[in-house]
């Protein structure tokens, strides 16, 4: 699994075999003219840590369902924010069945969101690593 | 433990006439550097924290003009917090924000005193929307019903304003509109159900918030409801409510959006992706003006209108048996088609220069009109997104450009496909896969056909699993285990 100078090291779930891009990049392009070449920089720093983060949570077998929710919610804006809509998407899934108590329904899901958000992390490592940014 | 707070100041140049100072109480931090950037954009003071406590910390040693408020926090609810802080300072104006998008949700936020509710994810476009009418004049409390977009919130939310160029009303004198308009006026008055189609970005929730709007139950609750943006196991509750214990998970009583819509209208948008055993009871609800939550035992009579819409051709839903035909003649009483954008002649050109003078006041931006060739050219395109994209392309421009004129070079690279492409206005149906009639398939087994299947669902979705995995109905993690069932059939679909 592809590694990416600068961020934090982690071990990540095997991304699927196949995937279309889940990164859209004129959403990306969008948030980082807002940001402007400043804030740019800290806000993919930021963003790679937060995914990494979540998608930890949902890795970890001893994670209780209130923090795989709080990590699922958490996903929702992440990937909306990047218009990330497959995981969007699966993360919302996710936090519904955990918020109804659909249990242990969502293990399949939780592997599903974790794989999307690691395919994620690849996605805009590569994207920087093109960019230069 | 130190507070993880920071203030930022404004750009002059970006200045509102009025500086306004918000709280911002998020905890995802890459979401507050975003939130943050957008309202420093728009020449807010921002403060920031992470944490309820923070949070709260702050508001009791500055007085906000806004809170920006995360529903989720690591320390506190949401609502509890925000009842606190409308308990030391009770006009103070909140926004909430949160990614559980239900209307329950939303109908507690907005009693506890919430002055708007947004869904995450939300753009700036929206979030600056929400600001401004959190800061208007009137009162601070209430549900000030405004419109999320149907477009990409893929949850139900309270309903907010859709405009075509953010004016609140249909802009466009073609006749076609013309034809809406009074339709609309005509049916607004009475209890019909109005039943609009139209392709996505058309404005059929505008249509719908119009129709509500010119009825005499405009001051009653506008709920919308996506019936395909919630999860078929959670869409009963949603619609109809639930009573605590009635299932794992109802730990309270659930209104449901049939009886937050009393004394108003029920928006139910993409209807016809509703699952078939929920047709039946909304086919009850309809005859019957009662609802009853799942779990009770008495339904409960309410004063609902119904607005339905789908970008799908019901009548061809119903012939395919995916929606119910005494549901669908219940439903269909009167029809209203949303035109798309390329059938209304001049309209392009008075919303592109609304969206344009809009946006560009909003930016700071010299804008002022388009080349004739700019405008030639926006006369030629086929719009497939049709109102929505057009907005979406003026604001592009807007934003990475300066006027005063809109040139042919500041256009967004994709907006013209290459020559010959299209020529004519385009099919909303899309091209089909590969050539799947019944007789090339008979003698083949069934796994093989299942296989042909799924591997011309995946190419249609350009290779993405989960997308393919929406249209046909199935768990990714299911059609993950197909693929790997066929070993290196993957490798030719990377």
């Amino acid at each position: 699994m592809k590694q990416d100078v600068g961020f934090m090291r982690m071990t990540r779930s095997p991304a699927p075999a196949v995937l279309g891009p889940l990164l859209h990049k004129p959403t990306l392009m969008r948030v980082l003219d807002i940001l402007g070449p400043g804030r740019a920089a800290e806000f993919l720093g930021q963003f790679h840590a937060d995914l990494d983060s979540a998608h930890q949570t949902l890795r970890a077998t001893a994670a209780s369902p209130e923090a795989r929710q709080r990590a699922a919610h958490g996903l929702i804006g992440l990937a909306g924010t990047v218009g990330a809509s497959d995981l969007g998407d699966a993360a919302r899934r996710l936090h519904a069945a955990l918020q109804s108590g659909d249990d242990p329904g969502p293990k399949d899901l939780a592997d599903e969101v974790a794989s999307l958000t690691a395919c994620l992390m690849d996605e805009v490592d590569a994207w920087r690593e093109r960019s230069g940014r | 433990m130190a507070r993880k707070v920071r203030t930022m100041s404004t750009s002059p140049a970006t200045r509102p006439a009025r500086a306004t100072t918000i709280l911002l109480i998020e905890d995802t931090a890459s979401l507050q550097i975003i939130y943050r950037a957008i309202l420093e954009r728009a020449g807010h003071t921002v403060h920031v924290a992470e944490t309820a406590a923070d949070g709260l910390a702050l508001f009791r040693d500055v007085e906000f003009d806004l809170v920006v408020l995360d529903l989720i926090l690591p320390d506190r609810d949401g609502i509890d917090l925000m009842q606190e802080m409308l308990g030391v300072r009770p006009d103070t104006r909140i926004i909430v924000i949160t990614a559980n998008g239900s209307i329950n949700k939303a109908v507690e936020a907005m009693r506890a005193g919430a002055t708007e509710f947004l869904v995450k994810p939300f753009d700036d476009i929206r979030f600056l929307d929400a600001v401004r009418h959190a800061l208007a004049p009137g009162p601070t409390r209430g549900p000030r019903l405004r419109a999320a977009p149907a477009q990409d919130n893929a949850v139900p939310s309270l309903p907010t304003q859709t405009t075509e160029a953010t004016s609140g009303t249909f802009i466009g004198s073609s006749d076609a509109m013309d034809r809406i308009q009074s339709k609309i006026a005509s049916v607004a008055t009475s209890m019909a159900t109005v039943f609009i189609t139209g392709e996505s970005g058309t404005g059929k929730e505008l249509c719908a918030l119009a129709v509500h709007a010119g009825s005499n139950r405009a001051a009653g609750p506008f709920i919308a409801l996506n019936c395909g943006a919630i999860p078929q196991d959670l869409l009963e509750s949603e619609v109809f409510g639930h009573v605590k214990g009635s299932f794992t998970g109802a730990i309270a009583d659930k209104p449901g959006a049939a009886a937050a819509a009393d004394g108003g209208t029920l928006f139910l948008d993409e209807i016809c992706e509703m699952a078939p055993a929920l047709q039946t009871k909304l086919l009850r609800f309809l005859q019957t003006s009662t609802v009853q939550p799942v779990g009770a035992t008495k339904p409960r009579k309410v004063n609902v209108r119904i607005v339905c819409a789908t970008n799908r051709d019901p009548l061809d839903a119903v012939r395919r048996g995916l929606f119910r035909e005494d549901l669908y003649y219940r439903l269909f009483v009167v029809p209203i088609h949303m035109p798309p954008l390329r059938e209304r002649s001049g309209d392009v050109l008075e919303i592109a220069k609304a969206a344009l003078a809009h946006f560009a006041a909003e930016e700071g931006r010299a804008f002022r009109a388009m080349e004739p060739e700019v405008a030639e050219l926006f006369l030629r395109l086929p719009w497939p997104g049709n109102v929505r994209q057009l907005l979406n392309v003026i604001r592009n421009i807007v934003v990475l450009n300066d006027g005063p004129l809109v040139t042919m070079d500041m256009l967004p690279d994709d907006l013209v496909p290459p020559a010959g492409k299209w020529a004519g206005p385009t099919s909303v149906a899309g091209p089909r896969p590969r050539d799947l009639t019944l007789g090339r398939l008979v003698g083949k087994t069934l796994a093989e056909i299942e296989r042909e299947v799924i591997e011309a669902t995946l190419a249609s979705c350009g290779g993405s699993v989960p997308k393919a995995a929406r249209v046909l109905d199935l768990a990714p993690s299911t059609l993950y285990r197909k693929m790997e069932g066929w070993g290196g059939a993957q490798k030719n679909l990377a």
